[in-house]
């Protein structure tokens, strides 16, 4: 296989106290075992790129149509989605147009969700950009990453995740 | 026609279609079919070049839906 990009995500996390000896001074060090903390109170949380996908971008263009403008959002990698979880402020945003439905197990319950076509890319790594994947549509209205990565995109992907240093590294 | 329509004509005709097209992708405007595909890309080009950027049913035949379980959606 030949390795196509490469992100790696090593949080260091200081932390601030008073100086011991020198009063009205501040004193910084390394926290220890924060940036474990941190992964596993956030999950794996990575800054994504989401367009319309190639063929729409193509057609709005051919017709003379404004194509929407990227959104940059966190998105959260989650092995219990099958494709692309969609918040629905980036599908308004995008104006695309439905595909289908799939069905969709929420906190909320169970239900029918829309589908879409997108592109994905991860701006300022070098890992692969999708021209077309499927997107379903769901509320993280009240989450603060907007989107799922869902098993199509970690399909090919390499994930390590070391819970202990908090460390991630994701290549494809 | 509404997209719930087009979505309840391909339940209807999921179990027929099954018979020779499991694995591929359907594409339905209007409770119509308008094409067998090898895949959603397929599907999705077609229905471009067809209805422009309108909505439309593409849809997996005869097969399981994947596990779609976002404990952090609503």
């Amino acid at each position: 296989m030949i390795e196509m990009g490469k992100l790696t995500i090593q949080p260091i996390i200081f932390r601030t106290r008073p100086h011991p000896t020198n009063p009205g001074q501040i004193q910084i060090e390394f926290a220890l075992g924060e940036s474990a903390r941190a992964l596993m109170i956030r999950g794996i949380v990575l800054n994504i790129s989401i367009e319309v996908d190639r063929w729409t971008a193509e057609a709005l263009r051919a017709q003379s149509l404004p194509v929407p403008n990227p959104v940059a959002v966190p998105a959260m990698v989650d092995t219990g989605a099958s494709h692309l979880g969609l918040d629905t402020s980036i599908v308004r945003s995008l104006n695309l147009a439905r595909r289908g439905v799939t069905i969709c197990d929420t906190a909320a319950g169970r239900r029918l969700a829309n589908m879409y076509a997108v592109s994905l890319s991860f701006p300022g790594t070098t890992l692969m950009r999708y021209d077309m994947l499927r997107a379903v549509e769901v509320n993280l209205a009240n989450q603060p990453f907007k989107c799922l990565i869902g098993r199509e995109t970690m399909s090919n992907w390499h994930i390590h995740y070391n819970g202990q240093s908090g460390a991630i590294s994701i290549s494809d | 026609m509404t997209f719930e329509e087009d979505v309840e004509y391909f339940n209807s005709i999921n179990e027929e279609l099954t018979k020779e097209h499991r694995g591929k992708f359907v594409l339905i405007k209007d409770k119509q079919n308008h094409g067998i595909f090898s895949s959603f890309e397929d599907a999705h080009k077609e229905a471009l070049k067809k209805f422009g950027m309108v909505d439309v049913v593409i849809a997996q035949i005869g097969v399981e839906q994947p596990l779609n379980y976002m404990a952090s959606a609503t």
